[in-house]
């Protein structure tokens, strides 16, 4: 066997054991947290804690056909509350079970409640209640109302889960709304997967005509599936077209699979560094990552296009001070990432700049191996000369791209996460209605009061209640839920004690307004024992419902985040935000826009990512400065790469209407490729030859990267539409800026002394 | 729920009054679609809270499924009851229970349906039915056949008198009752 045959099996061999290892320990994931970047307000950061685990996140809203079999539907209701996969379904608003109230509430009604001990407001009460007869008839109701004729237990319950309306059916009212609230997260894929297939095997096992899911985590899957299925395809297919290339710019092969060495070997690398720093890697981090690696298929193919007239050997040594300095600031650039901040895009940073630097350093010292040729120099032709540059060439466009960008104005960037996902419209408008039918809380908008210690934040709480209660009046929202109401603050709980009646005065009260009532005498004993037993109580704290089926609620209604106490309270049927925005101000609270805070969050990000690519534009200047000796070719290669990166921008500003993160990201794959470009086309060829060489690799990186981003940018995926238009319109620019920002003189000058 | 037996105002209507006392298979089987809607009704509920039955008045009205009631005196109320739930509304606010999971109420319910539409079958599948009298005043005593359903509900009691049903009293013990006398308007 040849030594090349062996050198390129072992290569692959150990690339296929690194890949090996890296599939055996690489911990994907998916947890949003990785590419937030700090919150810096109030509204941010319970945003950022919020992700993946608000109230009504969690809900599957299944439209079942309204016609369905009753006892088919119940079966299938049942089979589903059954598995572990789902914390609860609802067909319909959930029934009172008057029987079953949690014991706390019971105990503590006259802790968490205000009463008008009074005569008349006892006899108001009482009368009330003769009217609830056919709520309370049952034996459980009787009980009940045995022992509390203010319904204060109830009144608790109510104001952390409310009351609706039945059954809920479509506006059409052909279907019906079903709520399943999954046990996994709404981005956990895996879980929220199993639990759609829970839901489908069941429908069709119990005969149930399932119409749809709905819901955040059933679009997070759909999300998930089409961009995998768009861009599993596309990358093949773009692979394909690289593949074609080669094989026509190479006439052959061999190169193209010699090509996807360094490339295959920098992807390796990357991950291997990834798996070695952090526990579990963001899925985003390696579609971004592979995305950045991009370039490294451009190294091989320098060095195959000088091979044609050199032989592989010689020309990597050739190539290799141009590749060298390009590769070099490229690390340094992608590197600049890692100080980000960001956990996502420190593993970003890493993944590319090691991948990169692995491919450059495997181009220059095992490529040529595989390649073959004599190490000697070749007999050259005539010198082609020193290139001359245009200034202007870059100068003109980079003013105008300048212009045009400032031109867009605020416009220019697009804060908006929500059109950057491919769930259609229509299906959001499915989910907002769903959610209405159902009550479910605003996604958008929460109350949110805040405290020094729990005790602030309670009795600031119970002053909100109030103003929501008058807005809930005047119409400015249809309810609201603070699973806080669950406690209340001591002050309060020690005014209600002290407010209690003692039992001699209250049961001379009760006995009088009996009188006039149809109640028997001895009615309300029950509630007498409990007063008093209430007399002897102390108030109650947080740990009030440590082990109780009310545990989860608790804590989430009242929390400590970031040194303050905070007691959220979700919205329904919100119509006049602006209107509560203000009287909640008043009242020390806040009305938090969820949407806002995404929106300014995403904005903090862009301009720290902004920040760092101006931060990495001008090191990989510095580090030209120190290996470009020629001062003039400094100014040209940087001005070029300035001007191609601002002609990406506006030009795809001008494409797509706005701009995003994604954006962003493809324009350092831009610089990149456009930094090789510029390097490359202003080398100071040796000869006509060698010059026409670099620009065969010029053209064969440009025409492969144009096929391959050309194809993601024809997706319908906003996501691989925004990457690949962007990269495309950038190689544009890298390419006509090198190409005729650069020229030789047409009757060939002096060769220069020394090769560089 | 006190509001099921109303459902039998969708009154049966004699096909024949022969003087014989008729079986309760007979009642059932006489029962047939309704041509008045609107009725009086005075309501007595018994409880043991309560020293004495306590009355209201008001009409009620069936279309379909759905049944109206609005209480005049002694307080305003309005109550609709649909298959799945029942909504109360008093003093501009309403208030809804679903009968979902209330096995009991629902399975009153199909009763009480079977009974309008003079599905004899299906009623005599869950209820003892005896009636008492003659056409031209007939009891009819339903008791669950079920152990659980009776510990909700002893038993119903429908009054009628030639082809009315004159009075429903539901009865979950002694000592806990609701009875409802019709008028028409």
């Amino acid at each position: 066997m040849s030594r090349p045959a062996v050198l390129s099996l072992v290569w692959v061999a150990t690339l296929l054991l690194g890949a090996a290892w890296i599939a055996a320990r690489l911990q994907l994931s998916v947890d949003l947290a990785y590419f937030l970047p700090q919150p810096s307000t109030l509204a941010g950061e319970i945003l950022v804690d919020r992700l993946g685990q608000g109230p009504g996140s969690r809900f599957l809203f299944l439209t079942v056909d309204a016609g369905t079999d009753e006892d088919d539907l119940a079966t299938f209701v049942e089979r589903l509350r059954e598995d572990p996969r789902f914390v609860d379904v609802l067909d319909g608003q959930p029934d009172l079970e008057l029987g079953d109230l949690p014991d706390a509430l019971v105990a503590d009604r006259y802790l968490l409640n205000d009463i008008d001990w009074g005569s008349s407001a006892l006899r108001q009460t009482l009368t009330e209640r003769l009217r609830d007869l056919d709520f309370l008839g049952d034996e459980a109701g009787l009980t009940l109302l045995a022992r509390d004729p203010h319904l204060a237990s109830l009144r608790t319950l109510e104001a952390v889960a409310p009351l609706g309306d039945g059954t809920w059916t479509t506006d059409d009212g052909s279907g019906r709304y079903l709520v399943a609230e999954s046990a996994a997260a709404p981005f956990d894929m895996e879980g929220q997967t199993a639990a759609l297939q829970a839901i489908r095997d069941a429908a069709a096992a119990d005969a149930v005509d399932l119409r749809s899911i709905g819901g955040t985590g059933a679009y997070g899957v759909d999300l998930g599936n089409t961009i995998r299925r768009e861009a599993q395809w596309r990358s093949a297919l773009a692979g394909l077209l690289v593949f074609v290339v080669l094989v026509v710019a190479y006439r052959g092969l061999r190169a193209p699979l010699v090509a996807i060495l360094p490339l295959a070997t920098g992807a390796v690398a990357g991950l291997l560094a990834l798996t070695l720093a952090f526990p579990a890697v963001h899925g985003i981090t390696l579609a971004f990552g592979f995305t950045l690696l991009g370039v490294a298929v451009d190294f091989p193919v320098h060095a195959l296009s000088h091979a044609r007239s050199v032989g592989g050997r010689r020309a990597a040594v050739d190539i290799w001070p141009t590749l060298r300095a390009g590769a070099f600031s490229t690390v340094l650039a992608y590197a600049a990432f890692i100080v980000s901040g960001s956990r996502g895009l420190m593993q970003l940073g890493l993944f590319s700049a090691v991948g990169l630097a692995a491919a450059a350093l495997t181009t220059r010292w095992l490529l040529p191996r595989l390649l073959g040729g004599p190490e000697d120099r070749f007999q050259r032709g005539e010198p082609s000369g020193p290139p001359r540059y245009r200034n202007l060439v870059w100068l003109l466009p980079a003013l105008l791209a300048v212009a045009t960008l400032i031109a867009r104005g605020p416009a220019l960037w697009n804060n908006d996460l929500s059109t950057l996902t491919p769930v259609e419209p229509q299906r959001l408008a499915e989910d907002e209605q769903a959610r209405q039918s159902v009550g479910a809380p605003e996604l958008r908008y929460l109350a949110v009061v805040t405290g020094a210690d729990p005790d602030q934040a309670l009795a600031r709480a119970e002053e909100v209640d109030r103003i929501l209660a008058m807005g809930v009046d005047r119409g400015d929202l249809s309810g609201f839920r603070r699973a806080s109401r669950l406690l209340s603050s001591r002050a309060r709980q020690a005014r209600r004690l002290s407010a209690l009646p003692d039992p001699a005065t209250l049961r001379a009260r009760l006995g009088v307004v009996l009188e006039d009532l149809p109640f028997r005498e001895d009615a309300f004993d029950a509630f007498l024992t409990d007063v008093a037993a209430t007399a002897q109580r102390r108030p109650v704290g947080l740990d009030r419902y440590r082990g109780t089926r009310l545990a989860d609620l608790a804590s989430a209604g009242l929390y400590s985040l970031g040194g303050r106490w905070v007691a959220p309270i979700t919205l329904q049927g919100l119509s006049n935000p602006e209107a509560l925005a203000q009287t909640l101000e008043d009242a020390d609270a806040a009305l938090i826009d969820l949407k806002g805070a995404s929106e300014s969050l995403v904005a903090t990000y862009r301009t720290r990512v902004t920040a760092i690519l101006a931060g990495a534009f001008a090191l990989i200047a510095v580090v030209l400065a120190w290996r470009l000796a020629d001062g003039r070719r400094w100014l040209w290669v940087t001005g070029t790469l300035l001007a191609s990166i601002l002609i990406t921008l506006a030009g795809s500003a001008l494409a797509l209407s706005s701009l995003s993160l994604f954006n962003l990201i493809a324009a350092v794959l831009v610089a990149g490729l456009g930094l090789d470009y510029a390097l490359f086309a202003s080398r100071d060829e040796a000869d006509r030859q060698a010059a026409g060489d670099t620009r065969h690799a010029i053209a064969v990186c440009a025409v492969s990267t144009l096929c391959a981003f050309g194809i993601l940018a024809a997706s319908s995926l906003p996501i691989l539409r925004n990457i690949g238009l962007t990269v495309t319109i950038g190689v544009f620019a890298n390419v006509a800026l090198s190409w005729w920002g650069a020229t030789r003189p047409s009757t060939p000058g002096p060769a220069p002394d020394g090769r560089r | 729920m006190t509001i099921w037996p109303l459902l039998l105002l969708l009154s049966p209507v004699m096909s024949a009054t022969d003087g014989t006392p008729p079986s309760a298979r007979a009642v059932l089987e006489a029962l047939s679609a309704p041509d008045g809607n609107r009725l009086v009704f005075e309501e007595r509920k018994m409880n043991r809270l309560l020293d004495s039955p306590q009355v209201s008045t008001g009409v009620v009205s069936v279309d379909g499924d759905r049944l109206e009631k609005q209480v005049t005196d002694p307080y305003q109320e309005h109550l609709v009851a649909s298959r799945d739930a029942v909504t109360v509304t008093r003093e501009g606010k309403s208030r809804t229970a679903s009968l979902r999971r209330r096995p009991e109420a629902r399975a009153t319910f199909d009763a009480l349906r079977a009974l309008i539409e003079g599905d004899a079958q299906a009623l005599l599948a869950r209820f003892e039915a005896r009636a008492e009298g003659g056409w031209d005043q007939w009891t009819l005593v339903l008791t669950p056949k079920s152990k659980t359903f009776r510990r909700k509900l002893e038993q119903l009691v429908v009054r009628g008198a030639g082809s009315r049903v004159t009075a429903v009293k539901t009865q979950r013990s002694v000592n806990d009752w609701e009875e409802m006398t019709f008028h028409a308007p």
